[in-house]
């Protein structure tokens, strides 16, 4: 079975953006990039709530064809236009997009479909709600995390609606220059 | 601390080699600062060495936490009850402004209130939050009635084999 890893950046108490959504807190640099991009750059599928789907449609398509598009633009634009992208949202139902399916309902049978199929992890960038959605379904096999040297004190938390403890395997650690720890972690299924 | 940011010492596993871990963060700890629940959670380890558990850090750390000294805040307690401990004589701010002028080894705050009361008062130098593998879905959040964001400078990290990781931060600068 394919894996839905939840790849976040959050804060050390938790938070994924302030409460009006900012993520001007987010350290990233070449370092992350470099490091991100090796691991975005195997997979096949990226999975995205709405909100989040349509700030990278806004940027990455494009991004790499920008005057000044750094290399992280250039190699990012080009593995987001060819990788298989599934959007969680109910206002999309029945659009049709290339190389892109939208969910709208039966959000546990869809995605138990699509961890089924043969292929590599599944990465679910950002989208706080729909990790939420996810995670209250029990769907989320592991995390991703980039923890930032900050305590936000308020905002949109990572966790939420999680009904049963659950212990987790630490697979990577790792620092960062600019202060933030990654933490990567698998879920314990039993 | 969990993943999701919960105190919950049921919650989580420390094993053999967090309890070293902490008998040797203790050992080298000048003072360690307690409000009463979590000072009355500590009190178990008196029990533990009088009687040992046989699990011989969990009695190595029984036997440190026991002689290191103390200083417990709350308005109930009439006495300490634990040689080691005493109840702190002033507000919680005075406390720790006397005892860090004081020449001495570091002072350790231990409960979550006090975390939080004394990043407040900016009186915090180091955070070394302890990360478990965990994720409890609800609790006691370690970081609640934090109103402006408190920025920090990584120091250094620690891996435990449980998974557990240890984040070193000082207080950053404010720019």
């Amino acid at each position: 079975m394919r894996k839905i890893i939840s790849f976040m950046h959050m804060s050390l108490d938790g938070f994924v953006a302030g409460p009006k959504g900012e993520m001007d807190w987010i350290k990233v640099d070449q370092e992350i990039f470099d490091y991100v991009g090796k691991r975005i750059s195997e997979g096949d599928t990226a999975l995205y709530g709405r909100v989040t789907y349509r700030m990278m449609e806004n940027y990455w398509p494009t991004a790499a064809d920008k005057p000044g598009a750094t290399r992280h633009d250039i190699e990012h634009s080009k593995w987001y236009k060819k990788v298989h992208k599934i959007v969680l949202s109910k206002t999309m139902n029945g659009v049709s997009l290339p190389n892109t399916t939208v969910i709208s309902d039966n959000l546990a049978d869809r995605i138990n479909e699509i961890k089924k199929e043969a292929g590599k992890d599944i990465l679910l960038f950002g989208s706080p709600t729909a990790t939420h959605a996810l995670m209250q379904l029990n769907l989320i096999d592991g995390y991703w995390l980039f923890v930032n040297p900050i305590i936000l004190g308020k905002g949109i938390p990572l966790f939420a609606g999680i009904k049963d403890k659950a212990t987790l395997n630490l697979l990577s650690t790792r620092q960062f220059t600019c202060g933030v720890t990654e933490m990567g972690y698998t879920a314990d299924k039993h | 601390m969990t993943l999701d940011g919960f105190c919950d010492h049921t919650a989580i596993s420390p094993g053999e080699e967090i309890h070293q871990y902490y008998s040797d963060l203790l050992r080298n700890a000048g003072v360690l600062l307690y409000g009463r629940v979590t000072y009355q959670l500590m009190q178990y380890w008196q029990d533990v060495v009088k009687n040992p558990t046989g699990n011989k850090a969990m009695d190595e750390f029984a036997r440190v936490m026991d002689k290191t000294p103390k200083i417990v805040f709350s308005r109930t307690l009439k006495s300490s009850g634990w040689e080691s401990g005493k109840l702190a004589t002033q507000g919680l701010k005075e406390e720790v402004l006397a005892l860090r002028r004081q020449a001495g080894k570091d002072i350790y705050a231990c409960s979550p209130g006090l975390i939080v009361s004394l990043t407040q008062l900016s009186l915090i130098d180091e955070y070394q939050i302890c990360v478990h593998p965990v994720l409890a879905g609800s609790g006691l959040p370690l970081f609640k009635n934090i109103n402006d964001k408190i920025l920090l400078k990584l120091l250094k990290t620690k891996t435990f084999g449980s998974g557990a990781i240890v984040l070193y931060y000082e207080r950053a600068k404010n720019v």
